[in-house]
Formats: C-alpha cells, structure tokens, sequence
C-alpha cells in the first residue's frame, strides 16, 4: 500500500544490522518479514551504505568459501539515529492528521 | 566448490547463465564494481542452498532486472557522489573505496572461478570521470540492456542524447559568449592604453568598459560551468529514474 523511499530502506537495513552482523542473504530475509521488498534492490542499498562508509564488510570462511558479512559503522549508526529521529516525527503527524490516539 | 548444477524448470535460467548474463549486463560499469556485484550475487545463491536456488532465481528476476537497479543506483551515485561526501564529511571516500574495490576480484575469482573470471577482471581500474559524460554513458548502455522493450529504451536514449545536445549546445554557445566578452574586454583596455598619453580621459573609459566586459565574461564561464553540472546530472537522474522504474515492476 506504501512506498517506501530509499530513506527508509537505509534506515531499515541499518537498523537491522545494529542488532548484529549478516551476511547478504541472511539480511536480505530478514528485511523481507517486515517489508516487502525485491531482493535486487537490496543489493545496490548495501552497497551504496557501504560506499558512504555507513557499512563495512569482513569475510568469514564458511563452507570452504567466504561470506561476506556486514556491519554497521559509527557514522552509520549516527546515521540511523537521525533517520529514526526523523520517522518519529514524521509519524506523528501522519498520527495527529489521522486522529488516531495520539490525538490525545 | 558446492555447485550443484541440477536441471531447471522450462524458462527458467540456471545460476551460471545468471550470472554470465548478469556480467554482459553490467558491462558499462567499472570492473571492481562488476566483479562486486557478481562475487555478491554467487554467494548469495550459495547461502540461498542448493535446494532453493531455483526459488531463489525465479525470485530474483531476470538478470537484466538486477543490472537495471545496480546501474541506476550506481549512475545516481556517481553524480551526487560529491554531495553525499560533502554531506557526510567522508573526505576520504576514495581511499577507503579503493582499498575495497583491490581486495575484490581476488574474492570474485576465489567464488566464482567459473563464471566471474572472465575478461572484464583484466580490464581493471575504475571509472575515468565521477559524475561526467561517462555516467550518461553507463545510464545509456543500461537502458540498452535494461528489461524494457527495445523500442522503449531505445525512444529513452534518443530522448537522453537529445537532451544532452541541447545542453552542450547552449553550454557551447555560452561558452563562446564568455570567450568574446572576456576577448572584447582585452581589446578594449588595449585601445585605451594606446591613447593614454594623448587622452587619459579616454584610456579610462576604454579601460572602464574592458575591465566590465572581463567580469561579465569571467561570470559567464562559471555559470557556464555549473550549467553542464547540472544538465549532465540532471539527464543521468532521468534516465536512472527511466532505468529503475521499469526495471522494478516485474
């Protein structure tokens, strides 16, 4: 029903990897309960994180192979604080429009 | 290696032929990013395990619809790229860009040996200007290879290139203007400086108008340039916006 702007899929996908490291395709299932999303799109968001020095990447043998893990920076956490920040006030006054009980 | 190549549902590609139609794909773009974006894509079909890879392909779409969203994120990257370091007080994003960008196609070809290790690798190094003609370039061969129907992308370009001409051709003829103005200023103050013995007044005058003439010339050439800027950018975020539009419907 929603759209959801390419803010909100950086804050999600920040948000999950402050809860701890993952590798692509275990990220890419987890944003996909909350939201539905292409996994294809995922993938240029992780990057794009990553150039901006929101994310950094570490290798880990598994398998006989290497997965690449994600994780969060500082500046990305910073990052994520402001756009929750933002969200917050953003819904508030979607809520205050829409009279919900936030109307009080 | 764990590659199971078992048989595939009709219509539907296997993960090699994913990933070398995904390769041809991204061909515009720099080979670190390329080799990025398959070393990627291969793990990600490891981890998806080999029972679900056929679910995992059909869900990911055709490799077209994957190139169509990496090369418009990335073209849209190129051109705001110098804002968003501003923004973020990442001076040196290169560097760090860099350091990424060498340790990848050692991993490419470790994951990938069979399908990642082709002729791009050697091709090395990475896109010439950031933001310029060549990410109009890379948004151009994306349409070409985008999921849509060739007569639509085909219409995009043209519309783009068009676009473009117009812009050089009004960023051309600018430029000429500040050529002349500040050419005009020159000549000017030199004909006032051949009379200063005989008519200072004059020599003023002339000089007066010269050093204006210059001013205005010399505004022009920045205004000219901070034109092409914006042009530029703003054709790459259209044709990007064409590209990922229609490459996220399917």
């Amino acid at each position: 029903m929603f759209q959801l702007g390419s803010a909100l899929l950086d804050g999600c996908v920040l948000a999950v990897l402050s809860r701890g490291d993952a590798y692509g395709y275990a990220l890419t299932q987890n944003i996909k309960k909350v939201v539905s999303v292409s996994e294809s799109t995922l993938y240029p968001i992780l990057r794009r994180l990553q150039k901006d020095g929101f994310l950094a990447t570490y290798d880990e043998p598994f398998n006989g192979r290497n997965r690449r893990y994600y994780q969060i920076t500082a500046t990305g956490r910073d990052r994520l604080e402001t756009t929750r920040t933002a969200w917050a006030t953003f819904k508030e006054n979607i809520d205050s429009i829409f009279g919900g009980e936030t109307d009080g | 290696m764990d590659r199971p190549t078992q048989g595939q549902a009709d219509g539907q590609i296997g993960r090699d032929e994913f990933l070398t139609q995904l390769e041809r794909k991204l061909k515009g773009l720099p080979a670190p990013e390329v080799q990025y974006a398959l070393a990627y894509w291969n793990e990600y079909l490891d981890d998806a395990g080999p029972g679900n890879e056929a679910t995992a392909l059909a869900a990911l779409g055709s490799p077209a619809d994957v190139a169509a969203n990496i090369i418009a994120d990335y073209a849209v990257r190129d051109v705001k790229g110098q804002t968003v370091d501003d923004a973020t007080g990442f001076t040196g994003l290169d560097g760090t860009d860099g350091a990424v960008s060498t340790s990848i196609p050692a991993d490419g070809a470790d994951v990938g040996a069979a399908t990642v290790s082709g002729p791009a690798s050697s091709a090395g190094g990475r896109g010439s200007g950031r933001g310029g003609l060549s990410t109009v370039w890379i948004i151009v061969l994306g349409l070409l290879a985008s999921p849509i129907a060739l007569p639509l992308a085909v219409a995009a370009v043209v519309v783009l290139i068009a676009l473009l001409v117009v812009v050089l051709a009004v960023v051309a003829s600018l430029f000429c203007s500040a050529v002349v103005l500040v050419g005009t200023g020159l000549i000017s103050i030199s004909m006032g400086l051949a009379v200063v013995v005989r008519d200072f007044a004059t020599t003023l005058l002339y000089a007066g108008l010269g050093l204006v003439c210059m001013a205005g010339g010399l505004a022009l050439f920045l205004i000219t340039a901070w034109l092409a800027k914006m042009g530029v950018r703003g054709i790459v975020l259209l044709g990007a916006r064409i590209l990922k539009r229609k490459g996220a419907t399917s």
